[in-house]
């Protein structure tokens, strides 16, 4: 995406951009967000795991954005910023409504000492086909099992692999250092893989005691 | 040479996938997992994950985003105007009144408006008390049973200029001086003690 975004625009035009809707060309902000757009939409639904949600917070985030666009420092790049101003917002809004069992599994497994997580299903792994994505049932499985990381190794998660964006704008948009996102990200992939392994319970075993995901079978 | 103990690959695992290892110890890494089945198990699952994490297709859509947003945003800069202009207006205003009520000041007490229209005015300027409490309409004596609500407190003679009405039971005095001479000038003497 960064590269997406340095292809059609520069550093130098975006912060000129921004220059001129301090000016008053408030239009503008409209192009100025729009690479974004997606990502802070991506971002605050992976978080908050509903489309509604989602939608205002990001509406929300992008808001804050727009006014609080004079306080933002030309040193990071404005796409990060915006990363952090969405996270920000998500998470707010995920500490004001979700008290839930998920939430205190989520502190449990927050509670786990980090980096020390260790495989235990050991099944030889059949890749799962990209093909599989077409299904709406296998991509809402996925998320189902991304939501079920506690929050810290989600949003690593989501930023490296989900979006797509390098460790050092992984590290700066969460305000973590670069070694707590490997830390993270290795402990939120192998809990992935261990979540959706096609052993021991797996979430896509057909013997599995995850009977949510009863008949859910990516290899058919 | 290749790492004996599979504990030693999995840290390495997330680092591998990115292409984080010096190419030694990738070559290790290699090489134990060709011959460890669980390690493979660990290194195609995690890749397998990653990938699918990363397809387009995982990426949920915008829909709605763009059209809400514009309406917030002119939500919040409409009022925002608005509360500058307000800001302007309200000082305008008070500068105003303090204007007018520098100018009521100067003049006599008889010729400032009344606040309450029906009130007779006082025709005399109270001095004792001194201060009295003034609230809506009418100013007070402190501690009279017929005031209520929030008071100001100042002097007599603002109180007149400010053109409050002096209140019918406490503040007698300054009405009879209307009675006693009806069309005459303020008696400030019966007043007086």
């Amino acid at each position: 995406m960064a590269v997406e975004v340095s292809e059609r625009r520069t550093e130098d035009e975006e912060r000129e951009l921004i220059a001129r809707i301090g000016r008053g060309d408030t239009e503008l902000f409209y192009e100025l967000i729009e690479p974004y757009e997606r990502r802070v939409f991506a971002i605050a639904m992976a978080i908050l795991r509903s489309e509604a949600d989602a939608e205002e917070v990001a509406q929300e985030a992008l808001l804050k954005a727009f006014l609080h666009l004079g306080q933002f420092r030309a040193e990071s790049r404005f796409g990060t910023w915006l990363v952090r101003v969405t996270i920000n917002e998500a998470r707010m809004r995920r500490r004001k409504g979700h008290l839930d069992i998920m939430k205190a599994l989520e502190d449990q497994r927050q509670s786990d000492d980090e980096g020390s997580f260790i495989p235990q299903d050991f099944a030889d792994w059949r890749d799962i086909p990209l093909e599989e994505l077409e299904r709406k049932e296998v991509c809402e499985l996925l998320a189902r099992a991304l939501t079920s990381l506690g929050d810290k190794y989600r949003d690593v998660f989501i930023l490296r692999d989900v979006e797509q964006l390098s460790i050092e704008e992984t590290a700066a948009a969460l305000q973590i250092s670069e070694g707590a996102v490997k830390t993270r990200l290795l402990r939120a992939r192998l809990m992935l893989r261990e979540l959706l392994a096609p052993g021991l319970g797996g979430m896509w075993s057909k013997t599995g005691p995850t009977a949510t995901l009863k008949g859910v079978n990516p290899w058919h | 040479m290749a790492l004996t103990n599979c504990r030693d690959v999995w840290p390495a695992i997330s680092d591998y996938l990115d292409g984080e290892l010096s190419p030694a110890l990738r070559a290790e890494i290699d090489q134990h997992v060709a011959g460890c089945p669980k390690c493979a198990s660990v290194l195609h699952g995690t890749q397998n994950i990653v990938r699918l994490y990363r397809d387009p297709r995982m990426m949920p859509a915008p829909t709605g985003i763009r059209a809400g947003l514009r309406q917030r945003i002119q939500a919040h800069a409409a009022p925002q105007r608005g509360t500058l202009r307000g800001l302007f207006t309200g000082l305008a205003v008070v500068g105003a009144f303090a204007i007018l009520l520098l100018m009521a000041g100067s003049y006599s007490g008889n010729e400032t408006a009344l606040r309450a229209a029906m009130s007779h005015p006082a025709y005399s300027t109270p001095v004792d008390p001194g201060f009295v409490t003034a609230h809506g309409k009418l100013f007070h004596r402190a501690g009279c049973p017929f005031m209520h609500g929030p008071e100001t407190l100042l002097s007599a003679a603002d109180a007149v200029a400010a053109g409050y009405a002096p209140c019918v039971r406490c503040m007698k005095e300054a009405l009879h001086s209307v009675e006693i001479t009806p069309q005459g000038p303020p008696l400030e003497t019966s007043l007086i003690r």
